[in-house]
């Protein structure tokens, strides 16, 4: 395990030096000046704008500005934002709670509603409780998150007003609770799904018959056999859908003026401010790296047998 | 309903909310404000950025030499109680208030001055708004770091400065310009690149915190050297990028006042809670098309100016932009100096269009692309409108959404063939027209390389004159040689309208930017939620 997990992380490195490369060349690609944005298309002088681009090295060629990236990187130095004019790493970590703390929570919520459903759901194939799972994990996924943000709002601030519409409110718990539902809802019901799904293929395992055959009760069945080894896949869609929640939520943030790494990253892009825009690609990565080897590492605590070698 | 008629109408009701302020203020309270515009704050150091959602904050924490008036649609002095204008009005010599306090408690002199304006000219990277203080005289050389100091600033006393120019000029309409705002030193060098994270100015409220992406709070400074201003506890800026999420927090009561969209206008004009007490104003923003001289069809005044002829644009403005906006005239728009409320637009004449067309050798029309970006007041949207007019003489249009940036490179490159967009038309309508002088390069806003000799002396002749009245003369002579070459295709002139719950006193209608709000002057009374009474 020690070992597994060490070669995992090795295997951190030249995955970062190979995404943040794509990256680089991405960013770098997109049409639109660096240093107009930076000026705030003030309509400057030629000159003025030349002096902007020299400042910013936007003037020297991309492979000089690639390779002083990657250096500084290495340090843990993420550069400089072209626009906010400081450290690029306290931006986008100063971001990095509140993202967490929505992806968490969404998370949790994703769990706590879809896998019971889904599980269930199984459990009585073609039931009402079956039709209903299926029907609210379709509508789930299908609900615009934009729309079901609105309609959240309208209820609990506009109508009810026992929630605030939107804010950070300095990370208190009531200002979580729509924009976590808002993320929550539609993930729960891809859990619901993958869940069902998983629960019925082992249903029809053999060593499911074999335990019903020794008279084992349902419940001890279903907890600890079905379930149990349903959890694999359950564990990779949640590991999967939790790091690309990270990049997702730039809709629920801009709703919710949740302050986000999502958020930052869609603006510095369109601001063309190229160094916050790495320094969020390169913190999403790393968080989808580290949970997936979380993911990996849990496997073995939920079947022993599974050899890491 | 006819130009003039809105324009007084916006005054009336902007003026409405201009009476109230400081009759019977009431102390205390917070005041829930919006950063309602696209991304983030990224600095609250006014020389580092140029971004009005930054500046709407910065605009209460600091304090310029001049500030803008909405009450008299101009900037007039601020820091400086006296300004003497001498050397043929190239030098400005200024006596400072006395007793304007830094929220670090250090009395505001001279030298913070010139350090500040200094400062923006030796900022690496070099800062957006030096192009403000390129009229000061030694000003380039210091940027170019050639000499040590600004040959043009020059202390007189602890109180005393002066500023010369390098022609005569009014230095007003640069140096009230928020991103001109006076900074301590002292505050800066302790600081060093983190002054824009904890700001230290010489305005109403003190910087408390920022929650990056979410909010800004601020508190009153009780040093402040407006006697028994402000009048408010707090400030809060709430950064709210989308109009929907701004309706329900107002209508929640969660704001005091917000910004509302041109989708959101029509029911708020219809909501008697709040139709009175609506801010409207006519902000200094004109909505165009640039038309490409180097499509050779555009290059054609006649067909230019068929294509103004044959577009309607007070009924795209009534019922597209749903009256949020003010028929146009020319380029000056109508909170302008110079505009000139006796002229007239093209008008809406399908039969001179054709004729026009006919002349040009245009008459079987032409395919015609407008570029433009997702904005609900000045984008696609707008231009697709445009198609069913433009097809009467059959000119075939064809639209296409793109990003800001791109959209700008290809504007710089003269990559299109025509473009919808909104450019500032304001403060200074000499500035403002300067943008067309042919001498005006295509990347410092002459986009349409427009030429015209005549409307280039009458230009040069307002900038130069000191007879206000002459000046006014020129730029609406100039202007209406602008308009009628049709260089570009103006549609209307931006009408920024806030909402305000009915407990708020002395929202002002700003011409030069809605959201540039002076919360010296604004108090709430005892129903607000927030009163803290």
């Amino acid at each position: 395990m020690f070992v597994f997990t060490i070669r995992r992380l090795l295997q951190f490195i030249p995955t970062i030096m190979g995404i943040t490369l794509i990256i680089f060349v991405l960013l770098n690609m997109i049409p639109g000046n660096a240093a107009l944005s930076t000026a705030g298309r003030l309509e400057l002088s030629p000159e003025v704008v030349e002096q902007l681009k020299k400042d910013l090295e936007l003037d020297k060629p991309a492979y000089v500005r690639y390779f002083n990236y990657v250096s500084r990187l290495a340090q843990g130095d993420m550069g400089t934002s072209y626009l906010r004019r400081y450290d690029v790493k306290e931006i986008v970590l100063t971001r990095l709670p509140a993202t967490l703390k929505l992806a968490l929570s969404a998370m949790l919520i994703a769990i706590l509603l879809g896998v019971p459903l889904g599980f269930f759901a199984a459990l009585k194939q073609g039931s009402w409780l079956d039709v209903f799972a299926t029907v609210i994990a379709v509508g789930g996924v299908s609900i615009p998150q934009f729309w079901l943000g609105i309609i959240l709002m309208y209820i609990f601030s506009y109508s009810l007003q026992i929630l605030p519409t939107s804010g950070y409110g300095n990370g208190a718990f009531i200002n979580l609770i729509m924009p976590a539902l808002t993320l929550g809802i539609g993930y729960a019901a891809m859990l619901a799904r993958t869940t069902r799904a998983a629960v019925i293929e082992v249903l029809s395992a053999d060593f499911v018959r074999t335990a019903k055959a020794k008279g084992l009760s349902s419940a001890r069945i279903n907890i600890r056999h079905v379930l149990r080894n349903a959890l694999v896949l359950i564990l990779t869609t949640t590991g999967l859908l939790f790091g690309s929640l990270i990049g997702q939520t730039v809709i629920v943030e801009r709703l919710f003026s949740w302050p986000g790494i999502g958020s930052l990253l869609v603006e510095s892009i369109f601001q063309r401010d190229i160094p916050v825009a790495q320094g969020c690609l390169v913190v999403i990565i790393v968080i989808f790296l580290v949970v997936n080897l979380l993911v990996d590492v849990l496997y073995h605590f939920i079947n022993p047998q599974i050899d890491y070698q | 309903m006819n130009i003039s008629k809105q324009i007084n109408t916006a005054l009336l009701v902007g003026l409405i909310g201009f009476a109230t302020v400081s009759q019977g203020a009431e102390k205390g309270g917070t005041f829930n404000f919006v950063a309602p515009y696209d991304g983030s704050i990224l600095s609250l150091d006014p020389h580092k950025t140029s971004k009005q959602q930054d500046l709407l904050v910065t605009y209460n924490i600091f304090r310029s030499l001049y500030q803008w008036s909405p009450s008299e649609n101009k900037p007039v002095l601020e820091l400086a109680a006296k300004v003497d204008v001498s050397n043929e009005g190239r030098t400005y010599t200024y006596t400072l208030k006395e007793g304007v306090y830094f929220h670090n408690n250090r009395q505001l002199v001279a030298d913070d001055i010139i350090y500040s304006y200094q400062r923006m000219l030796s900022m690496k990277p070099v800062s957006p708004n030096v192009g403000h203080l390129q009229v000061i005289e030694g000003a380039k050389a210091f940027e170019k770091g050639e000499v040590e100091h600004v040959s043009g600033l020059k202390k007189i006393s602890e109180l005393q400065f002066s500023i010369t120019l390098t022609k005569a000029s009014n230095p007003a309409y640069y140096l009230y310009r928020p991103g001109t705002a006076i900074v301590p030193r002292e505050a800066v060098e302790k600081a060093g690149d983190k002054f824009g994270l904890a700001p230290v100015g010489s305005g109403p409220f003190k910087f408390v915190n920022w929650v990056k992406g979410s909010e800004v709070k601020l508190t009153r400074f009780d040093k402040y050297y407006e006697a028994g201003k402000p009048y408010l506890d707090n400030v809060v800026f709430k950064i709210m990028q989308e109009g929907v999420s701004r309706d329900i927090a107002f209508r929640a009561k969660e704001l005091d006042s917000i910004l509302i969209e041109a989708s959101q206008y029509a029911q708020y004009k219809t909501d008697e809670r709040y139709a009175k007490s609506l801010v409207e104003v006519a902000e200094m923003f004109t909505r165009l098309v640039s038309l490409n001289p180097n499509y050779a069809p555009l290059a054609n005044k006649k067909v230019r100016q068929a294509i103004s002829y044959a577009i309607d644009e007070d009924l795209i403005n009534r019922k597209f932009l749903k009256g949020k906006a003010y028929n146009p005239v020319g380029w000056l728009p109508s909170a302008s100096e110079g505009f000139d409320k006796n002229a007239k637009g093209f008008g809406y004449d399908l039969a001179k269009a054709k004729a026009l067309m006919k002349e040009a050798g245009y008459e079987q029309g032409f395919p015609l692309k407008i570029l433009g970006t997702a904005n609900k007041s000045y984008g696609v949207s707008v231009a697709e409108v445009l198609g069913q007019f433009l097809s009467k003489i059959n000119i075939k249009l064809t639209t296409q959404q793109l990003e800001g940036g791109i959209l700008y490179d290809k504007l710089l490159a003269n990559d299109y063939q025509g473009i919808i967009w909104s450019f500032g038309s304001g403060a200074d309508p000499v500035k403002a027209l300067k943008r067309w002088h042919s001498k005006t390069e295509n990347t410092s806003g002459n986009y349409v390389s427009y030429n015209n000799a005549e409307y280039d002396q009458l230009v040069d002749k307002a900038e130069v004159t000191s007879d206000a009245a002459e000046r006014v003369k020129y730029l609406q002579a100039a202007d209406q040689i602008f308009k009628e070459d049709a260089a570009v295709w103006i549609f209307n002139y931006n009408k920024a309208v806030l909402a305000v719950q009915p407990w708020v006193h002395g929202i002002q209608p700003v011409a030069i930017e809605a959201m540039y709000q002076d919360f010296a002057d604004v108090w709430v009374d005892k129903s607000s939620p927030r009163a803290n009474r």
